[in-house]
This record gives C-alpha cells, sequence and structure tokens, in this order.
C-alpha cells in the first residue's frame, strides 16, 4: 500500500515486500539514532548539563560516531558461554521486535499491513523478545547476566497481563463505538481504532487505561523507575553483560525501537494517532505530523521519568503488578462490559475508568505513607547472647606411672 | 492447502515423538515438554480437521477446542511446574524415578 | 487436491520439517536447556501450520500464550532446578522400550490414516477463513459453559501454584 503508492508504478509483490523490509529496517535505525541522541539531551538537561555537543551541529552526529564505535569493536564470546545460546540470542530479541511495526498506523493509510488482529499481533509477537534476553542470559554464563535475565523475563510476564487486560478493555469500547457505524469485528485492527478518535481521543474514555499502559510499557521496556533487569548498580547491566560490539548495539536497538513503536502504540489507542483532533480529512502531512507530535510527548515522559524517578526493588515491582495493577484492570474490564451491555453513553464509561484511576491513586498514596520509612527501620532482634566457650575438659593424665 | 492426510500424518508423528519423549525422558520438566508436544499434535489436528469441514456442528468447533487446549496447556505447566519446584526443594531432584517414596 | 504442488503445500512441508526435527530436538537433546530451546522451534512451527489453515487467531494466541508465557514459566523451572550444574543421565532405564512404543503407536496411527478414506471436502465452500467474530460467537454462545469452566479452572490453577511455590512458614 504505502510503497508502490509513493512510486506510482505496480510492482511485483516480492519487490514490494522487499522494500517494506527495507523501509522498516531504515526507518528503525534512524529513529533508534535519533532516541538514542534525545535521551542523552533530555536527561543531560534534567542535570543541568548540556550533552553532547562536539560531534556534529549541536552533537547531532553522537549516535553516528558511537555507531561507529560498536561496529568497529571486537565482538567477544567467554570461551565458557554457550556457543549456539549465545550466539542467537540477539536475533531472537530483535527481529519480534521489528515484526511488531507492521501493523502500525502512521497515518490513515500509511502501515505496512493494516491487521485485523492487529493488537493481538502486536502483544504476541513481542512477547517472543523475552526468549531472546533469557537465551543471552542462561547462555552467557555469567551469575549477574542469570539474575538480569530472570528478573526480565518475571517482569515481562508480570507487566504484560494487565496490559493485555486493559487492551481488552480498549477493545471493548472501541467495538461499542464502531458497533454504531456497523462493523464491530473490525474493533481488533490499530488503524479503525484511530478512526474511530475523531471527536474523542479514548484518554477521555479510558484514563485509567492510559496509566496501566505507560506503566505496563515502561515495564516492558526495562525503563526507569522499574529497570532492575538492567540496573547497572545492582547485576551489573544485567542480560547483556557479556556481549559487545554489534550484538550489545542489537539489543540496544531492539530496546529503543520497542519504545518508538509502544509508544506510537500509546498514541494511537490513546491518544488519537493520526486522526484527533483535526480528522481524517487534513492531509496526510498534518497526519504524519499529529502522530510525531503526540509520539514525541510520550517519549519525553518516557525519557523523563529515567531522570525524575527512582529504581524500585523487585518485590515492589512484583506486588505493585499483581497486587495492584491486575485487579484494578480486570475492575476495568468486567465495568466496561457492564456498562455497555446496558448501553451506557460513552461518558458514564469515561467517569467511571476515571474514578478507578483515583482509586488507584489514591490506594498508592496510602500504601506510600503507611509503608514510608519502612526501608530505614531497624531490624529488632534479640541480642545475642555471649557464648561461653569453655575449654574441652582435660582428663588429667596421671603423671608417674608404674 | 495440502491435503488433509498430510497433516494428519505429519500430526501423527509429532504426536509420537511427543509420546516418546513422555516414555524416554526422566527429567520432570522434559517430560512436561514432551506432553505439551502432544497436545500440540491434537490441537492441530482439531484445526485441520475444522478447517476442511469434517466436523458435525460445523466449522468452528474444532477451532474453538483448540483454543480451550491452549489455555487449559497453560493451566497444567502452571501447576505441573509448581509441584516440580516444590519436589526439587524438597528431595533435590527434579527426576521422576528418584521421587519413588510412595513406591514399594 | 490433483493440480500438482502448490506454494501453500512447498511452505507446509518446510513448516513440517523444522516442526518435526525441532521436535525429536526436545525429545533427544543431551542440554535440557536446548531441549527448552528446540521445543520453541517446533512451537513456532505449529504457529506457522496454523497460519496455513488460515486460523490467524489461534496461531496469535499460540505464540502469546506458548510462546511467552510458557517457555518463560519452563525456562524458569529448568534454573530453579539448576540444569546446568549437574549433568546427569537425562534418559530413563526404559529408553529402548519408550522408543518401541512410541514407534508402535506411530505406526497405529498412520495405519489408521492411510486405512480411512477422507471425504474430499467441496474447496469453494470449505477454505473459507474463519472470521474472529464467529470464533467469539461460538465461544460465548454454544460452548460457554465449558468456557466458564476453564475460568474457573485457571483460578484454581493459579491458587494452586501459588500454594505449590510459595515458601514455607519455616523454610528459614
Amino acid at each position: 500500500m504505502v510503497l508502490s503508492e509513493f512510486a506510482g508504478v505496480s510492482m511485483p509483490d516480492w519487490i514490494d515486500a522487499l522494500l517494506r523490509i527495507i523501509f522498516i529496517v531504515a526507518l528503525m535505525t534512524i529513529m533508534a539514532f535519533a532516541l538514542i541522541y534525545l535521551e542523552r539531551k533530555i536527561l543531560a538537561r534534567f542535570q543541568a548539563r548540556v550533552g553532547p555537543t562536539r560531534t556534529g551541529p549541536i552533537g547531532t552526529l553522537q549516535s553516528i560516531a558511537d555507531a561507529l564505535k560498536l561496529i568497529a569493536k571486537e565482538d567477544v564470546r567467554p570461551i565458557t558461554a554457550d556457543r549456539w545460546a549465545f550466539e542467537l540470542a540477539p536475533y531472537m530479541a530483535f527481529v519480534p521486535v521489528f515484526l511488531v511495526f507492521v501493523p502500525m498506523p502512521f497515518t490513515e493509510t500509511w502501515f505496512i499491513r493494516d491487521l485485523n488482529l492487529g493488537l493481538l499481533f502486536v502483544f504476541g509477537v513481542l512477547g517472543l523478545n523475552i526468549v531472546g534476553v533469557v537465551m543471552a542470559a542462561w547462555g552467557s554464563d555469567n551469575k549477574y547476566a542469570l539474575l538480569g535475565g530472570v528478573r526480565a523475563a518475571a517482569q515481562a510476564i508480570s507487566y504484560e497481563i494487565p496490559m493485555l487486560l486493559i487492551i481488552v478493555a480498549v477493545v471493548m469500547v472501541a467495538a461499542g463505538r464502531l458497533a454504531v457505524d456497523g462493523d464491530a469485528s473490525a474493533a481488533g485492527s490499530i488503524n479503525a481504532i484511530v478512526g474511530d478518535q475523531t471527536t474523542t481521543p479514548y484518554i477521555l474514555l479510558q484514563p485509567l487505561g492510559f496509566f496501566i499502559f505507560i506503566i505496563g510499557m515502561l515495564a516492558e521496556l526495562h525503563r526507569p523507575p522499574f529497570d532492575m533487569p538492567i540496573a547497572e548498580s545492582e547485576v551489573v547491566g544485567g542480560y547483556f553483560v557479556e556481549y559487545s560490539g554489534m550484538r550489545w548495539g542489537m539489543f540496544f536497538l531492539a530496546e529503543y525501537t520497542a519504545l518508538f513503536l509502544l509508544v506510537v502504540l500509546a498514541s494511537s489507542l490513546f491518544l488519537g494517532g493520526w486522526n484527533w483532533p483535526f480528522g481524517a480529512d487534513v492531509g496526510l502531512g498534518l497526519q504524519i505530523v499529529l502522530t510525531f507530535v503526540k509520539t514525541s510527548v510520550l517519549i519525553v515522559l518516557v525519557i523523563g521519568s529515567r531522570a525524575l524517578f527512582p529504581r524500585l526493588r523487585i518485590d515492589q515491582l512484583m506486588s505493585f503488578s499483581w497486587k495492584v495493577l491486575l485487579p484494578f484492570s480486570i475492575i476495568q474490564v468486567i465495568a466496561n462490559g457492564i456498562i455497555l451491555a446496558y448501553g451506557g453513553p460513552d461518558w458514564v464509561v469515561g467517569l467511571v475508568s476515571f474514578g478507578l484511576l483515583v482509586a488507584l491513586s489514591g490506594l498508592v498514596y496510602y500504601i506510600m505513607r503507611r509503608k514510608q520509612g519502612e526501608g530505614t527501620r531497624t531490624v529488632q532482634t534479640t541480642p545475642a547472647t555471649p557464648r561461653v566457650i569453655t575449654a574441652p575438659e582435660v582428663t588429667p593424665v596421671e603423671a608417674g606411672g608404674d | 492447502m495440502p491435503p488433509l492426510e498430510h497433516i494428519l500424518v505429519v500430526n501423527a508423528v509429532l504426536f509420537a515423538i511427543g509420546a516418546m519423549g513422555v516414555l524416554t525422558r526422566r527429567n520432570a520438566v522434559l517430560i512436561l515438554l514432551s506432553v505439551e508436544l502432544m497436545l500440540n499434535a491434537v490441537s492441530l489436528n482439531m484445526v485441520a480437521f475444522a478447517v476442511y469441514g469434517h466436523v458435525d456442528f460445523g466449522n468452528i468447533t474444532g477451532i474453538v477446542f483448540a483454543f480451550f487446549i491452549i489455555v487449559i496447556a497453560a493451566a497444567e505447566v502452571a501447576l505441573a511446574l509448581g509441584i516440580v519446584v516444590r519436589t526439587f526443594r524438597n528431595r533435590a531432584t527434579a527426576n521422576v524415578d528418584e521421587v519413588n517414596l510412595l513406591k514399594w | 487436491m490433483e493440480e500438482g504442488v502448490t506454494a501453500t503445500q512447498v511452505v507446509f512441508w518446510i513448516l513440517a520439517v523444522v516442526m518435526l526435527i525441532s521436535a525429536i530436538g526436545v525429545v533427544t537433546a543431551g542440554n535440557i536447556v536446548y531441549a527448552a530451546l528446540f521445543f520453541i522451534a517446533s512451537l513456532a512451527g505449529v504457529a506457522g501450520i496454523y497460519l496455513i489453515l488460515t486460523v490467524e487467531f489461534i496461531a496469535l494466541v499460540q505464540l502469546l500464550i506458548y510462546g511467552s508465557a510458557v517457555v518463560i514459566l519452563i525456562l524458569f523451572a529448568l534454573m530453579l532446578t539448576r540444569a546446568r550444574e549437574r549433568p546427569q543421565a537425562l534418559f530413563g532405564r526404559s529408553r529402548p522400550l519408550g522408543i518401541a512404543a512410541a514407534l508402535g503407536l506411530l505406526a497405529a496411527l498412520i495405519g489408521g490414516i492411510v486405512a480411512t478414506t477422507w471425504t474430499t471436502p467441496e474447496s469453494s465452500t470449505a477454505f473459507e477463513p474463519v472470521g474472529l467474530q464467529a470464533i467469539g460467537d461460538a465461544i460465548f454462545t454454544l460452548w460457554i459453559v465449558p468456557f466458564i469452566i476453564v475460568g474457573v479452572l485457571l483460578s484454581i490453577a493459579l491458587d494452586g501454584a501459588i500454594m505449590l511455590a510459595s515458601p514455607d512458614e519455616d523454610d528459614n
């Protein structure tokens, strides 16, 4: 669709497919470069520095310099590492993330394929990259890598569940709205969901959904405050600690690509993507500007969270997912089901979701207040009783003799 | 699409491989993996019959069955791995032939 | 199906071969983690065959549930049971018997398949891809009772797994 329209000529299917793949890889590489540069600049501003300035005008070529360094670097494999797992892990982490690009709508007509099961596809395929992470962790034969990989896996499957439930809630709302126009079965397609947000972005209908999606996104991407799997002060960099050169670069690229794609997904699902507030009638140029403005706002939010929030502990992370986010997302799905089944208007959906968000915030605030100072609590133990060391009884040897 | 017989033969081979794993392995986790292979073969069969229209209730039934099989397999994995981890903690082994306290 | 080999069939056989070789890898690999990784490849092959059978929904559910959740659980179990530190025999004593039984099963199954005459479906109607909405309708109307039972089963399994895996009160 996108490329043959651009060229204005018809081409065989396999050339079309090849061009799309090249397009994905090129765009994603450029996006990753831009994101790395942006992250360094934004973080520097948070810390009252200026960030990279030397390479190119205001440091814009810094990422390319980094990439050149990575390519030139020696590719080391530890001698005790498991050969196959170690070598294949970067690809297993990298390929699924790039596949997620396929159903992402940038404008009304710019996407690789508009899949009818687009949302399921995104999460089904994105989940596979954790296999690469675990392969890297196990294959490196390194205790810290293994710890990081296990943390990453636990985190990924814990936060996938509330995220998926929230997606279900969003799809319920979308199906209810699309059914008015006739075709509710299109609600699994991301582009159809964006197409429905001409007047109302779904953040107004599902504010709790947006909140949980952003939290889950941070956790899936191992961004602070959920960066225990790659925390340098705890597991010295996590599952890719033994990697160097281009293999390390592939993990890096996968992470930034996933960041970009999930941010595009968030802006499509909740902020109206290319559609809100100008509608589908404006030109493609304005649509792509809209998408990128919304994406950029979210990216600054995500990068800024790295400077703003301290890291959680791993047990806090797991409890937050299973004890707070999961119940609230289940309640959201049930509430949506009840409201939509009785034909409640949109503002009721939005109000209930907002009420749930307030309840969640209140609960978290209450827990934090109650646990305040718990980390510095002195551990009460019974004082150790001094151990009395008695010399072993020495049976006196009778001196003398016969 | 390939003829139905071809799909069935492939599934039968997959099922037999899974059965071989169950019968020959002694590590509980690997036995579980082999059981999963057998379940996969079965659900593939269900879908094949459904798509080729060999089910009395219509095409959907087999697909719904495959869906149920996948869901139940997930539950089964969670429980079985809980048991394996518990066994390992108590007896320091994950081999099924060493867990023989009730055998005489 | 007399019009010769189509591209779909070629893809099917490639996927089938990948799936079966990985399955053999699962049951014969000498390294326990390799077995789990072969298992992933085998699952991917199964998902591909689902795609060929035009049931995208099941293929994606397969990827979502098996590909990430089940595989991660299994890798967890392998690490918790210290797969790497203790090299040991992975096969029981009954190995030859097991292989023989599996071969016998295979022969019986294939014999049964070959002996049956399968009616060829009317290709125009039978191959129509099944829509997501149709699956949803079937699950939530015709099969609603099994669906509820599966839901109850899942919650029981969740509770049971937590009970089994949580440490004892007096562990430390």
